[in-house]
């Protein structure tokens, strides 16, 4: 490669570099991804606290702590974990829909499973920390006839 | 030698998804920028290297931090230009300089989109919660102030973390302007030896202050490029002794945290 491709290539990089912050910007407002992360150079922007996941049953009306509901399966727990470890990345890019199956199945008669989905940001206006909450339902599939 | 001694601190580190190969990964590195030391070797082992930081930033993704980037564009333009001609040896510094400027630019301008160092949010933040940031600037906050702020849990509703120190806040306020004016006085010839040091001295006390040592390391080799030629090459031994320092740190006090 001669040097005016070379000039090319990393003029063609920089432009890139230099663009793809505002890129990410747009992903944080957005989908709340992580400032931390995917190279936009936006650390030390926002503290970083890992997200909150409850789960909840409804049978009929009501509406309790899956804890309560069915216990927590250790398998349940280690993917509860895990996803609130990828979810303070990916933020809203990662639906939480394989720990919702697993829910379903662990609380066995459930209607609903509901994941709700906290996470803590400085809310700049009144300097403090506010929770920006997601919440996911997940239905039970209804029971096949015949 | 950034490279090698941060993959090996790399590897010291418990991280159970990659296991004894991280080792491997550390002891290719450390031969392959060894024979990098040899001009006829230089590029290719470069590109190798430049590999292997690739390999480790889509093995590690997203997690990857935003240093393990500058470091890997740093190796591969090393990599793909030849410094050794007059033409790519320009274009090679031109291209690392643009990407300090770059990145100056944009952590400044992050930092006003945010809206949290106006008032010293931020900091106020980590002040609270974090140790080293209530060490690195403690000093300079009233003791009510400091011992308020670190009386504030973390649950929603927690705050206010606006800091009521006026040195904090203009210290908070200036980390964006210094971030976002710096680029331009490097630019500027007539600007650029005063721009370099106040840089220098800039990231050389916030990157402490983080504990972000190996990022400050990095951006500080990169800032002596707006430097006369040949300052980073005179300055290898302090760097040496960093590094080495580094790792030394890492295997007698596992415990000090840095990065």
């Amino acid at each position: 490669m001669n040097v005016a491709a070379k000039r090319r290539v990393i003029a063609a990089g920089l432009v890139v570099f230099a663009l793809w912050p505002l890129v990410h910007r747009v992903l944080v407002l957005r989908y709340d991804i992580s400032p931390w992360r995917f190279f936009g150079w936006a650390m030390y922007c926002q503290p970083k606290f890992a997200p909150e996941v409850a789960i909840y049953v409804r049978r009929g009306a009501e509406r309790i702590p899956l804890i309560e509901a069915a216990g927590e399966p250790s398998e349940l727990q280690r993917r509860r974990r895990d996803y609130v470890r990828r979810r303070e990345m990916w933020g809203g890019l990662l639906a939480p829909d394989n720990l919702g199956r697993e829910a379903l199945r662990a609380a066995g008669d459930a209607d609903v499973v509901e994941i709700i989905v906290r996470r803590l940001v400085i809310e700049p206006a009144t300097s403090r920390l506010t929770a920006r909450e997601e919440t996911y339902t997940y239905p039970a599939a209804p029971p096949s006839s015949g | 030698m950034h490279v090698t001694t941060r993959l090996w601190i790399w590897a010291m580190r418990p991280y159970a998804a990659a296991g004894a190969s991280k080792y491997i990964v550390a002891v290719a590195a450390t031969g392959l920028a060894l024979s990098a030391l040899r001009p006829a070797f230089e590029r290719p082992a470069l590109t190798a290297i430049a590999l292997i930081l690739l390999g480790k930033i889509v093995a590690t993704f997203p997690e990857t931090s935003n240093h393990s980037l500058l470091e890997f564009l740093a190796v591969a333009l090393f990599a793909f230009l030849d410094r050794r001609s007059v033409e790519e040896g320009e274009l090679l510094l031109r291209a690392c300089r643009w990407m300090v400027l770059i990145v100056l630019f944009w952590s400044g301008l992050q930092k006003v989109l945010y809206g949290t160092y106006f008032h010293a949010q931020f900091l106020g933040a980590f002040i609270a919660f974090k140790s080293s940031f209530a060490q690195a600037f403690g000093a300079i906050l009233p003791v009510a102030e400091l011992a308020r702020l670190q009386s504030l849990p973390i649950r929603a509703g927690a705050g206010p973390f606006a800091v009521n120190s006026l040195p904090l806040v203009m210290l908070s306020n200036a980390v964006y302007l210094v971030e976002m004016v710096l680029p331009a006085l490097l630019l500027w010839t007539r600007t650029r030896a005063a721009a370099v040091l106040a840089a220098i001295l800039f990231t050389a006390v916030l990157q402490t202050a983080a504990r972000e040592i190996f990022f400050g390391a990095l951006f500080l080799n990169l800032l002596l490029l707006f430097a006369r030629r040949g300052v980073n090459r005179r300055l290898l031994p302090l760097f040496a002794m960093l590094y080495l320092g580094l790792l030394m740190t890492r295997l007698l006090a596992p415990g000090v945290y840095f990065n």
